[in-house]
């Protein structure tokens, strides 16, 4: 068997990712134990396993020194590289939503409008199929919080239950996508580990099938 | 002003003394290999006009293009692919020549990559074009050549894989779904979506059995046997005869020997506009992506003026070079056999003993420096293995670096 690297996302992704992978008979033990090793071996498979953040782990997987990746759509969608998106494992689930305070009127009217987020392509993408010049500003941390401080009009940011846009009084205007977490594969590694990549997708496919 | 002065532009690389040999080195293995095959050299300029890649089928998003204005304020780009000007020159100067016109070059291209992601700007290409002939024979010259090169340069553990253009025209002809669906669904099958790919395709209005067969298509991929499965799930024409363009090759393959390195890709889709026949690219244990694409283009040239059947191979120089040195194999070694240092009075007796050196196969430099304590530390730091001392109304005698040992030397006798 040749060795194959699996980068997951660091997180509530990875505990989601490690039960299917305990589901189609990985032993998982090292990677639950807490400590702050990144990269663990599984012998019985030949298999790495590394932690990493989430847009890294795109990295790696386009760099190929990860064969295999973990990762939200969310990622894929602002850092768009190139390789294979084979399976979504319909976990980490949530969706891109454009949220503002209640008065305020997004799509009509000609002034510029401000939109705050994470992720700035994906903003962009979006209001430019909508035919809207938006001025985008990045965010790092809460988003929510601009447009009640007033340095936007609205945001694009993921949701899960909408609870925190509630308590900060801001509401949905329009979901732009839906988002789940996917298994992405690097090109060469997928011809050249074929045997090994192939019987991996099929298991974890025919779990979620089966789920 | 001078604040970048220190400093090189993104993506480009001063490349220096052994990493600089070996690149020198793998493509000078690479224009042997051509030459020795048939193929004649060419350069292109530097810059070109942007016309020359600004056509319908062009896959060069112009902004990964660097453009600079000329000074009647046209627009000129730095080649960002060779092919093309090949394809300008073949339908422009050469369109009235003797074919096949068999070209190779190493050029350098120049792409604006985005930042911060360890990707080149500047890469070295080399590759050959076949031009004004459409058959078996061209396409198997092609890769063929393409698995030599690799094989010359040391590489092993690869795989050429290989699809076909009108595969994924034919059986998209099947359906009645317009061109932005069909983009869609080629972006899916090139990534290699299948989740997305069957949601979209079950939205149109598609029978079952074609959508089966669509979404079939990116799992295409694997060894010879993947051709029997693609005909069993379509009848389209085209298709079939892709299919059968690809097993032609294969059998040729296989009788060369060289049917180890194959693969089946059905599901490369890439460039579609662009491409019209088989496509192949190859791939490297150890590199992420891949280090030689190419294929047959006979739709390219027509843009420069006259209809001309085109196939070719570009493989990136610097990935290869990288890949090798990886492999840590001892491809380059910049020691030196001699030192001559001397009396500066003996400035033309030193050049005729370098010269003799020299003449017996030694790579033997004159010394720029003065004391002789000056020239061991040099010697040892440029890894020069003996120093030739030429002093002054003493006899001469030969020093060896590493051991400091001295040996007397007679003109014309053993070293």
């Amino acid at each position: 068997l040749k060795n194959l690297r699996i980068a997951l996302t660091k997180g509530r992704l990875e505990k989601d990712a490690v039960k299917i992978f305990e589901a189609i008979g990985l032993d998982c033990n090292e990677l639950k134990e807490k400590s702050r090793k990144l990269i663990f071996h599984n012998e019985e498979y030949n298999i790495d396993f590394v932690l990493a953040k989430a847009p890294d782990v795109v990295t790696y997987v386009e760099h190929g020194v990860a064969d295999i990746g973990i990762v939200g759509k969310d990622t894929l969608m602002e850092y768009g590289k190139r390789f294979y998106e084979v399976v979504d494992l319909k976990i980490g689930k949530c969706k891109f939503i454009v949220a503002a305070m209640p008065d305020v009127d997004l799509y009509s009217g000609y002034n510029h409008k401000k939109i705050a987020t994470k992720y700035p392509n994906v903003a962009k993408s979006h209001f430019g199929k909508k035919g809207m010049d938006v001025e985008i500003i990045k965010i790092e941390g809460s988003v929510e919080l601009a447009p009640i401080v007033g340095l936007a009009d609205a945001i694009v940011d993921i949701m899960e239950t909408g609870s925190t846009l509630k308590e900060n009084g801001l509401v949905v205007l329009e979901s732009v996508c839906d988002i789940s977490a996917r298994m992405i594969v690097n090109v060469a590694s997928m011809k050249l580990k074929q045997e090994e990549i192939e019987n991996l997708i099929n298991k974890v496919q025919e779990f979620l099938d089966r789920a | 002003l001078g604040r970048w002065k220190r400093n090189i532009p993104e993506g480009t690389r001063d490349i220096l003394f052994d990493d600089c040999a070996l690149k020198s080195k793998l493509e000078k293995k690479f224009k042997d290999l051509y030459v020795n095959r048939g193929y004649m050299e060419i350069n292109t300029p530097t810059i070109e006009f942007y016309d020359v890649f600004d056509s319908e089928n062009m896959w060069i998003d112009q902004e990964t293009m660097y453009k600079f204005l000329d000074q009647n304020g046209r627009i000129m780009v730095l080649r960002p692919d060779i092919t093309t000007p090949v394809a300008r020159i073949a339908g422009t100067k050469l369109k009235d020549s003797y074919y096949p016109l068999k070209f190779f070059y190493s050029l350098n291209v120049f792409r604006c990559n985005e930042n911060l992601n360890a990707k080149s700007n500047e890469t070295t290409q080399s590759g050959v074009e076949i031009i004004g002939i459409d058959n078996l024979r061209a396409d198997v010259e092609v890769i063929v050549t393409a698995i030599k090169a690799l094989l010359e340069a040391g590489i092993d553990d690869f795989k050429i894989e290989l699809g076909h253009a009108q595969f994924f025209k034919g059986i998209m002809e099947e359906t009645n779904l317009d061109s932005l669906e069909i983009e869609k669904i080629r972006n899916y099958i090139e990534d290699k979506n299948f989740g997305a790919l069957k949601d979209f395709l079950e939205n149109m209005e598609l029978d079952q059995c074609t959508i089966i067969e669509i979404c079939t298509l990116p799992r295409l991929f694997g060894d010879i046997d993947v051709i029997e499965k693609a005909r069993r799930f379509t009848d389209n024409e085209k298709a079939l005869i892709a299919l059968n363009n690809i097993e032609e090759i294969y059998n040729v393959l296989d009788n060369i020997g060289l049917s180890k390195y194959f693969s089946v890709d059905l599901g490369m889709v890439h460039q579609m506009d662009y491409y019209t026949g088989v496509i192949f690219r190859a791939y490297v244990d150890g590199a992420g992506n891949n280090v030689l694409y190419g294929g047959r283009y006979d739709n390219l040239i027509e843009n420069f003026g006259k209809t001309l059947p085109a196939t070719g191979f570009a493989l990136n120089l610097d990935n290869v070079t990288e890949i090798i040195k990886k492999q840590d194999k001892k491809f380059v070694d910049l020691s030196e056999d001699f030192l001559v240092y001397y009396d500066k009075s003996l400035i033309a007796e030193a050049n005729k003993i370098a010269e003799q050196l020299r003449n017996r196969g030694y790579i033997c430099e004159l010394s720029l420096i003065e004391s002789i304590e000056d020239n061991l530390r040099y010697a040892e730091r440029r890894k020069i293995k003996n120093i030739f001392v030429l002093e002054k109304e003493r006899e001469s005698y030969i020093l060896d670096v590493k051991n400091k040992v001295r040996r007397s030397w007679d003109m014309g006798g053993e070293l």
